[in-house]
């Protein structure tokens, strides 16, 4: 029976091969526009750190001003100054503790032999390669030692280890940063690309991460240029790199690793005795307050989704529906003008159900053609997004899911549009079309 | 006209194919009019006036071997040898804040220090400019006069000089100083650091063209002297493209270990920086393009549909008199009343849709004549679209009408 309905929707289509076809380009292009701009969404509203939600925080503190809240974000310093962040990490009360900021740094092989470059960097305390799942090629994160100590050791990325070390395993060898020797403890791979960047949302959510990583207190021994941003609002002249580090210029990205609820718990109490030492030394003039957001509060905090985004999936859900009812009425036109053909056949002992089911048939025969079409029109699509977009280029990629749900969301929206259409034409009076014959 | 009653009549008992294709006409109507509005601030924020001379300017960022910094006679230097390129009319020096670069300094400007507590703050970006900066960015001066070279301060890293000279644009001139002549007037950054106004330029697009005071810049006549220092020139009679080569070999000199990079236009910065807005509006266009022809689709096909159904009614027409002209009017009309009907609800949905993103996103509410032009587009597209069906319609024999 299946095959037999099939087989008449098939003899219909190509009875009106112009309508058919432009029914099917209609949910095509419908589905396509649908896919690509959900896709985008997919991608920019993602929490690359969803399985560890519960148990990772941003730490906000409330520095700012007595007079006037912090500018942006939610009204929160996004950055935390130096000397509160190396309490944070001195006090050893978090397990881990990831601190870090961007920096740009002279790369040069130990011969000069090479090119020297100036790399986006990072200053990191070691524990910043586990909190957000970094992987090594080669080596690993360097010690615990090497983090207070600020010992001279660096990770590097696997494509600037194959551009001074031509890709062999350079672990001990040296590489010098800014004229100084460092020695190289891991190589992390290039395929580690988090995006949304949750650990660095500064300028932009989408970046490449960077090519060289030092520990974070080598910034006590000297200054280096930074990359990322830097906000004060205190009137304080700093006339050394020391008076810089003691102020309260917020330049610090601290996360935390708080794997319990207690834990979260102990760290917020040493927060709380934290601050009110501080206030005791004219530091922290507003209401105490402090936040521990975890990633998926920090991308909505710093607004990953912009309004652009939403703009677009609206847009796109309207075309998706402008598309159906234009399938509608399509299907509508065509299966009316068939009446006589099923006057007949109602006439001839056909049940109104089988008639139904016959044309539902054919619409979703017209259905999947059209969710064929749409997904290689939405593949089409995202290549365009990714050349309009050179900051999504890895990652605008449909994933998986979102193909067997766009199918199987495609198929559904024409079947249920041709169940009115379909319905219409099973609810065809015989006699009317046999007079007429 | 008198063809109204009839149409309106057999709409109505028609009820399910009118009512939908009027449902997709109407979202149509209202998704084209908010998206030509929305794309409409995106172009509008991309074409403004730059006040630069940004189709001539370029830029490249050198840092000093390590160890190593600049001082005045390095800058000299690298400033002779970039005049000396061929294509290159003028050279300068600037420490941040390059405009479009989106990298730069924001401050709190006010003609109050900050020890007063009536202090007003008002945001405006800084460049840290040497006396060239001015006319290689091709800024025009509009009252009082440019930095002299002999009043640069250079300083070395957080030993920021006392006092400045500054230049300002005139919409913070207007912000901060009403009718007052800023000239000589005092100008505090940050509450602490006093600036001297010495003069007046046009405005100009800031390092960071999306903000809201992107018009509101302050030029400072000091440069830091650090491991790093920018550049930028004007190129005269060649593309600056052209001259980024000769550029990157004139300030690499004879030390290997200096780094030359980000040599690039200011017309590519300023493309990258609206990269996420021409973006939008191409995938605007694409997708409004996709809906005008979809309901293209609609309208032949319906219209198609319809003239097949009414063959002998045509037929009965033609016999009785019509002429062939009466028979394509009537479908036509029909069409423009479907139309009407669509737009009167298809602008109540893009009332509701602009005032849920006023709410919701802040955007500016969706003035009504957009809806009035999609509304009028609508209908000549579908004219259109309706044209071909119903001039066949004409071609139906009268005889059709007793034949069956």
């Amino acid at each position: 029976m299946w095959r037999y309905y099939i087989h008449l929707a098939w003899i219909s289509v190509k009875k009106t091969p112009v309508l058919s076809m432009l029914m099917v380009l209609a949910i095509g292009m419908g589905i396509a526009a649908c896919l690509t701009t959900l896709t985008l969404f997919n991608v920019v509203s993602s929490n690359p750190l969803a399985h560890k939600n519960e148990t990772t925080f941003a730490v906000q503190l409330d520095t700012w001003a007595s007079d006037e809240d912090y500018w942006g974000a939610n009204g929160v310093p996004v950055q935390t100054t130096f000397q509160d962040a190396k309490a944070i990490y001195e006090a050893g009360v978090a397990e881990q503790v990831a601190l870090s900021s961007r920096v740009g740094l002279t790369v040069e092989d130990s011969s000069y032999a090479k090119t020297p470059e100036v790399s986006d960097s990072r200053l990191v305390t070691r524990d910043f390669f586990r909190l957000f799942d970094i992987p090594f090629i080669y080596g690993s994160a360097w010690s615990t030692e090497a983090d207070t100590n600020a010992e001279r050791q660096t990770v590097i990325s696997e494509s600037l280890n194959n551009r001074f070390f031509d890709g062999v395993n350079s672990v001990g060898q040296s590489l010098l940063l800014e004229g100084e020797s460092f020695t190289v403890a891991g190589v992390v791979s290039d395929s580690w690309l988090m995006t949304p960047s949750v650990y660095d949302l500064n300028m932009g959510a989408f970046k490449w991460p960077s090519h060289v990583y030092i520990p974070f207190f080598s910034v006590e021994q000297r200054a280096y240029s930074n990359w990322g941003n830097m906000e004060g609002w205190k009137s304080e002249s700093n006339r050394s790199h020391q008076d810089f580090l003691a102020s309260e210029v917020v330049w610090v990205q601290a996360w935390v690793e708080l794997a319990t609820p207690e834990q979260k718990s102990e760290f917020e109490q040493y927060l709380v005795n934290y601050i009110q030492e501080q206030k005791q030394r004219g530091r922290f003039q507003r209401p105490l307050k402090y936040l521990l957001n975890t990633p998926e509060q920090w991308l909505a905090i710093n607004d990953v989704v912009t309004r652009d985004n939403y703009v677009l999936v609206y847009l796109s859900v309207g075309f998706m529906l402008v598309c159906l009812v234009n399938a509608i009425v399509l299907l509508l036109a065509k299966f009316l003008r068939k009446s006589p053909e099923a006057g007949l056949r109602r006439a001839l002992g056909a049940t109104r159900m089988s008639l139904f089911v016959q044309h539902l048939v054919e619409a979703s025969v017209i259905g999947v053609l059209g969710s064929m079409l749409g997904l290689v029109l939405a593949w089409l699509g995202l290549m365009g997004v990714r050349v309009l977009y050179s900051n999504y280029e890895n990652v605008a990629v449909m994933g998986i899911y979102t193909f067997v749900g766009a199918v199987v969301f495609a198929v559904m929206a024409t079947v249920i549009s041709g169940a009115l259409p379909a319905w219409q034409v099973a609810r065809t009076q015989p006699a009317r079309y046999l007079k007429a014959q | 006209m008198l063809d109204v009653m009839p149409i309106l009549k057999s709409l109505w008992r028609s009820k399910i194919g009118p009512f939908l294709i009027i449902c997709q006409m109407a979202l149509t109507v209202a998704i084209v009019s908010n998206s030509v509005f929305f794309l409409s601030g995106k172009l509008e924020t991309i074409a403004r006036p730059t006040g630069l001379a940004d189709t001539e300017v370029a830029m490249a960022k050198v840092k000093q071997r390590p160890g190593a910094t600049f001082s005045e006679s390095v800058l000299a230097e690298d400033i002779a040898s970039l005049q000396s390129v061929a294509g290159v009319a003028q050279a300068a020096a600037i420490g941040q804040g390059i405009p479009f670069s989106q990298s730069g300094g924001t401050s709190g400007f006010s003609i109050l220090p900050d020890s007063d507590p009536d202090r007003v703050n008002r945001p405006a970006a800084f460049l840290q400019v040497d006396h060239r900066v001015i006319d290689t960015l091709g800024v025009s001066l509009r009252q009082g006069r440019n930095f002299r070279a002999e009043e640069i301060k250079y300083y070395a890293p957080n030993q920021e000089p006392q006092s400045a000279n500054a230049i300002i644009t005139a919409s913070l001139a207007s912000d901060i100083y009403g009718q007052q002549d800023p000239i000589n007037q005092t100008l505090y950054l940050a509450g602490v650091w006093p600036l001297t106004v010495i003069g007046v330029v046009e405005d100009f697009i800031g390092y960071f063209p999306h903000s809201d005071y992107s018009y509101s810049n302050v030029l400072v006549g000091a440069l830091e002297l650090s491991a790093s220092m920018n550049y930028i020139l004007r190129s005269d009679n060649l593309t600056p493209a052209s001259v980024l080569p000769e550029v990157r070999r004139a300030l690499q000199g004879a030390d290997p270990r200096r780094i030359v990079r980000d040599d690039k236009t200011m017309a590519s910065m300023k493309s990258h920086v609206y990269q996420d807005d021409y973006a939008m509006v191409i995938l605007l266009l694409v997708v409004n393009a996709g809906l005008i022809f979809v309901n293209v689709l609609g309208v032949v096909g319906i219209t198609t549909y319809w003239v097949n159904q009414r063959r002998r009614q045509i037929g009965v027409r033609r016999a009785l008199g019509a002429t062939r002209f009466a028979i394509q009017r009537y479908f036509l009309l029909e069409n423009v009343v479907l139309v009407v009907l669509a737009s009167v609800l298809g602008a109540a949905a893009a009332a509701a849709a602009s005032y849920y993103f006023v709410v919701q996103y802040a955007m500016e509410l969706l003035p009504g004549w957009y809806m009035l032009a999609a509304a009028t587009m609508m209908l000549l597209v579908t004219i259109a679209a309706a044209w071909v069906p119903a001039h066949g319609a004409t071609r139906v024999q009268p005889r059709e009408a007793v034949s069956a």
